[in-house]
């Protein structure tokens, strides 16, 4: 570039500031408590977790009445192992991913699967959340990838689910 | 030219901070009051159209958010514009016109609370010449204030006389948020904010959303006992640039105006006058006469929720027409800074 061209700098900065809803509140100090929350849809009965306030499906608002409690355990109905290449560096780790759907529900919530080295990981195992620590009651901001207040999924060490019955499960998963 | 009609015209709460809601939450129940007014459920609905701005949410795609309060599946034929609300009309009344569509469903939001508005719609002008400015939104509508007052009769007094009126008609409005009995002589008192503007020369910061059905045809007055129908809808575009264009008129108003007949036995206009000095030249602009009755609802000085701002103009026109029997009424609709784009509308009772 010539001496003689002039660069100007024009950088913008826009803060925002945007106040969780209350169904987001109410999730959050849940978590604090290792407590996982949805909310059942009154029409089609889906879950949604962390709740929505509303169920886009069936175009309803969903509120306080229906909240309920859902298990932060369930079974690994798929996962996939990620080597490290210019991609996925994962600290230079091979590391898991999984999809585990809830106990009692058709939710599948996605993260990294720890405390298991990656070649033992198999679907039908059960796993349960690796919660993550509130800071002052507040999320941390650098909550990584997965679902909002869990880091990852651990294995409980119960005997695995069946391989019929995660066909059951992936099969209700899909319906809809 | 298809016959089209509004059927109904559904808002939020019009505040300061939404703050138990996000967008999807503050839209739905809109969407459904207007549903249920049309007495059409979403089956029936043709085709649906948006207007929001994602630089208000701070989000990319917030846009598609949108979607969740009126439902995306089954699958429905949707398109959604970047701007107010009353584009996303003026789309969906296109889409009826050529035949594509019957029915349509229309609506506009944005929470203009989560962002520093003087910051994010300065990002809106032009980035290589204005943008880096830094101008922020209350100036430029200050440059157009005082070009008008150095180059009309009009006064600080006739502006002060605007921003009392709009708050005061906005005391019968349930869903304004600023409303006040108050005079011209107060609004004079108050100490300068960005000369020659004071406070009350300003619009208020809000929160919310609107939903308007269209019908084509005769269908429209077997679901509304009086619809409006669109007699003229025209929009307008000028340049970017402050400083080829003289603010203190409003030329790209005037021709739309002139296009669906702006001058002619307007009973009530429902105008997208942000600022106070704004209702002068666009009075101007359209050939207003004395007569017509301007922005009973308050107008954007009693509640300015952007992308829905200008939908609600046209909402507010159809009710003049729904329910206190008006038969030619106006609505104008305004995107950019210094009424940089208009859109105007004549509606007509039957």
């Amino acid at each position: 570039m010539s001496d003689d061209v002039k660069v100007l700098n024009s950088v913008v900065s826009l803060d925002y500031e945007r106040p969780p809803t209350r169904a987001a509140r109410r999730y959050t100090e849940a978590v604090g408590e290792k407590r996982l929350i949805a909310h059942r849809c009154p029409e089609c009965e889906r879950l949604y977790t962390p709740p929505k306030g509303y169920c886009p499906v069936c175009v309803v608002l969903t509120t306080d009445e229906h909240e309920i409690e859902v298990s932060p355990e369930g079974v690994l109905v798929s996962y996939t192992v990620t080597n490290p290449d210019k991609l996925h560096q994962q600290g230079g780790k091979t590391s898991a991913r999984g999809d585990v759907m809830l106990d009692g529900t058709r939710i599948t919530l996605m993260g990294e699967l720890d405390g298991v080295e990656a070649a033992d990981v198999h679907t039908g195992m059960r796993m349960r959340a690796v919660w993550v620590e509130l800071e002052d009651g507040r999320l941390p901001s650098s909550g990584g990838w997965g679902a909002v207040g869990i880091k990852g999924w651990e294995p409980t060490g119960e005997p695995d689910a069946s391989r019929e019955e995660v066909q059951e499960l992936l099969k209700k998963a899909g319906e809809s | 030219m298809r016959d089209v009609a509004i059927v109904a015209f559904a808002q939020s709460p019009l505040v300061r901070r939404q703050t138990d809601f996000d967008e999807p939450q503050m839209i739905m129940p809109v969407v459904r009051e207007a549903y249920e007014q049309s007495g059409l459920d979403r089956s029936q609905i043709d085709f649906v159209c948006s207007g929001s701005a994602d630089y208000l949410a701070g989000q990319p795609f917030a846009f598609i958010r949108g979607l969740d309060a009126v439902g995306a599946w089954p699958p429905l034929s949707e398109s959604h514009v970047e701007m107010d609300g009353a584009w996303a009309l003026y789309e969906a009344w296109m889409m009826l016109q050529i035949g594509h569509a019957d029915t349509a469903l229309v609506y506009g939001f944005g929470k203009a609370s989560a962002g520093n508005m003087r910051e994010v719609l300065t990002v809106e002008l032009d980035p290589y010449y204005l943008a880096p400015t830094g101008i922020d939104c209350i100036s430029t509508a200050g440059l157009q204030a005082r070009a008008l007052l150095d180059n009309s009769d009009y006064t600080e007094r006739d502006m002060a006389e605007v921003a009392a009126r709009s708050r005061r008609s906005a005391m019968s409005n349930d869903h304004a948020q600023v409303k006040k009995d108050v005079t011209a002589e107060e609004i004079l008192a108050e100490p300068y904010w960005v000369d020659p503007l004071r406070p009350s020369d300003c619009p208020p910061i809000t929160d919310g959303a609107a939903a308007v059905v269209l019908v084509a045809g005769d269908r429209a007055r077997d679901l509304c006992e009086r619809p409006a129908w669109i007699r003229g809808i025209d929009n307008r575009i000028e340049t970017h640039y402050f400083g080829t264009r003289d603010l203190s008129k409003s030329p790209s108003t005037e021709v739309a105006g002139k296009t669906v007949g702006s001058g002619d036995g307007i009973e009530v206009a429902e105008i997208s006058s942000t600022f106070s000095h704004q209702e002068l030249i666009l009075k101007d602009a359209l050939g207003l006469q004395d007569s017509t009755e301007i922005n009973p609802s308050g107008g954007p000085l009693a509640a300015n929720p952007l992308m829905a701002v200008g939908l609600i103009r046209i909402g507010e026109a159809f009710n003049q027409i729904k329910n206190n029997g008006k038969q030619r009424v106006l609505a104008h609709a305004t995107s950019g800074h210094c009424l940089q784009q208009n859109l105007v509308c004549v509606l007509e009772g039957d």
